[in-house]
């Protein structure tokens, strides 16, 4: 694992927080909001947060290493996420379901999973297929446009990257699977990467046709830890146990015993649509085929399963790559890199502009949803 | 041929963070105020239709919709009338209301029930149908999840919804 990496691009400490401090101030900025706010406790926790997102980023130029430093943030946004917005809906609505009230008031927030399904109903019939508002309203400021333009921003900025830098549902995968030292399931069928693409294809078409969102309404593993329709008949009964039965699954135990991000590699449609914009960036991860001895370190340290033999014997990891940086971590000879399209940059280089992006969005998206989650705890706490 | 690649390599990592750096202030507003203007609404099963008629009553007003139902081709979603109480405050704690849902002046309902003081009681409405031509069969509204038959409190409004043929 990349704990074992032994080519870090060391720094000193003033040289590294001389690095640190454009996105200390740009963390600070992203922080504003919270700490002009009223609330005491929001003030600090976006203190807190900020700290947090800057201490993370300065050991990550210091150390050389990206992986382990991205997996603290990720898996602390990954399970303070549901946390935080558990406590919001109970607050907000007394419940953790989705009432009808709420259905038809369209105050629901808007998902950025939801995207790929309203893109047919929206452009055939101008009609969005979830129950939300399209401007934000006072009931909801998570509403369609705001989320549709942060979603493209972070395209533009991650590409497929947004699945290790943005999106909080992978943080609590990836927090299982790293609570085994060693794997107890090795062998995975590669058939299974072809999993999220299926999903991908057959939501798209489902909602389509029937104009709902039936990822939501059927199959959303994340569902279990966020919202749900509310238990009003025995037929909403079934893809409460789907639900359940996913996050179990896919979420908990399969991490755990392979420790990879399985609902990631086997089932997310939405990272599979992402990676048809992966494209956009111009970050890359390449493996050197001079340097490499084919040990296969970087195969197995990959979470999302994008690299296999065919894959070091290209010289690139597969689609799935989301550049969280453990194959570059975990290579001992240097030959995992990370690379700047159509340059020649050194990896270093090339990893310190890849992260003052990803990790300025990480202050941008996650900062703010730490800082939130964490004040929401802290209120109900008393 | 190298050095063009080069240049335009860095010349995209610069645009990379041009993004990032203008998203939240400039980008995101745009983004936004861009799709709130390609005309998309949300679905007539969650939003109602548009308001057709007003009925002003004393103190308060009850809206009556277009008939709303089914969009896309396999699309299960029942025909319904969404009409709306506002301001809740100002319903009496009975209602008994013979609706005229498709405003051709023949009501086709006749709705009843009653207000509790505190809004988070569920609300319970009886449905007598006077035309069953047009009106599905239905005796009572709740809080079904299948939003074309529902009697509940949103915000400032009691929203019924009648399912018709």
């Amino acid at each position: 694992m990349p704990e074992s990496s032994v080519k870090p691009a060391f720094r000193s400490w003033p040289r590294a927080a001389l690095l640190t401090l454009p996105m200390a101030l740009w963390a600070l900025l992203m922080m504003v909001p919270a700490l002009r706010g009223p609330d005491r406790v929001a003030r600090l926790m976006g203190l807190v947060s900020e700290g947090f997102m800057v201490y993370l980023f300065l050991m990550m130029v210091r150390t050389g290493r990206t992986y382990f430093w991205r997996k603290v943030f990720f898996v602390t946004l990954g399970f303070l996420f549901p946390v935080g917005f558990i406590i919001e809906m109970v607050h907000l609505r007394g419940t953790m379901s989705l009432p009808v009230e709420h259905v038809i008031a369209g105050t629901t927030p808007f998902c950025f999973m939801v995207i790929p399904m309203t893109l047919i109903p929206a452009g055939l019939s101008r009609v969005l297929i979830f129950p939300g508002t399209i401007l934000a309203t006072v009931g909801n400021s998570k509403a369609v446009a705001g989320m549709v333009a942060l979603w493209l921003v972070a395209t533009l900025v991650l590409g497929k990257a947004w699945c290790a830098y943005g999106c909080f549902f992978g943080g609590l995968e990836e927090g299982f699977a790293s609570l085994l030292r060693r794997p107890v399931l090795k062998a995975l069928n590669p058939i299974f990467r072809l999993g999220p693409w299926a999903v991908l294809v057959t939501i798209v078409l489902t909602s389509a046709a029937t104009y709902s969102p039936t990822y939501c309404e059927w199959l959303c593993p994340f569902k279990a830890v966020t919202e749900f329709p509310e238990l009003t008949s025995g037929r909403i009964v079934l893809p409460a146990v789907i639900f359940s039965g996913l996050f179990l699954g896919l979420v908990v135990v399969l991490p755990l015993l392979t420790r990879k991000r399985t609902q990631c590699a086997f089932f997310c449609p939405f990272g599979a649509f992402q990676t048809l914009f992966a494209p956009v960036s111009p970050f890359r991860i390449r493996l050197d085929r001079d340097a490499c001895t084919g040990c296969g370190s970087c195969a197995r340290a990959c979470p999302n399963l994008a690299l296999d033999a065919d894959g070091i014997g290209r010289g690139a990891p597969g689609h799935a790559c989301m550049r969280c940086g453990a194959c570059v971590d975990v290579c001992r000879r240097g030959a995992a890199r990370w690379h700047v399209l159509g340059t020649e940059a050194p990896s270093e280089r090339a990893r310190l502009l890849f992260l003052y992006a990803g990790w300025g969005f990480a202050c941008l998206f996650g900062g703010g949803i730490l800082a939130s989650s964490l004040t929401h705890l802290f209120h109900l706490l008393g | 041929m190298g050095m063009f690649k080069q240049i335009l390599g860095y010349l995209a990592t610069t645009g990379v963070l041009v993004v990032l750096i203008l998203g939240p202030f400039v980008l995101m507003p745009r983004f936004s105020r861009l799709v709130g203007e390609l005309g998309i609404r949300p679905h007539p099963r969650y939003a109602g239709g548009p308001v057709v008629r007003t009925l002003q009553r004393g103190g308060y007003q009850i809206e009556l919709s277009a008939p709303a139902g089914a969009v896309g081709p396999l699309e299960r979603t029942r025909r319904f009338v969404q009409v709306a109480w506002s301001p809740a405050e100002a319903v009496p704690e009975v209602v008994d209301e013979c609706l005229d849902l498709h405003g051709d002046g023949r009501p086709e309902v006749r709705l009843s029930f009653r207000v509790p003081k505190d809004p988070r009681t569920p609300l319970q409405g009886r449905v007598e149908v006077l035309d069953a031509a047009r009106v599905e069969p239905l005796a009572e509204l709740g809080r079904s999840a299948d939003l074309s038959a529902v009697l509940v409190r949103v915000d400032q409004r009691i929203v019924a919804r009648i399912p018709v043929k």
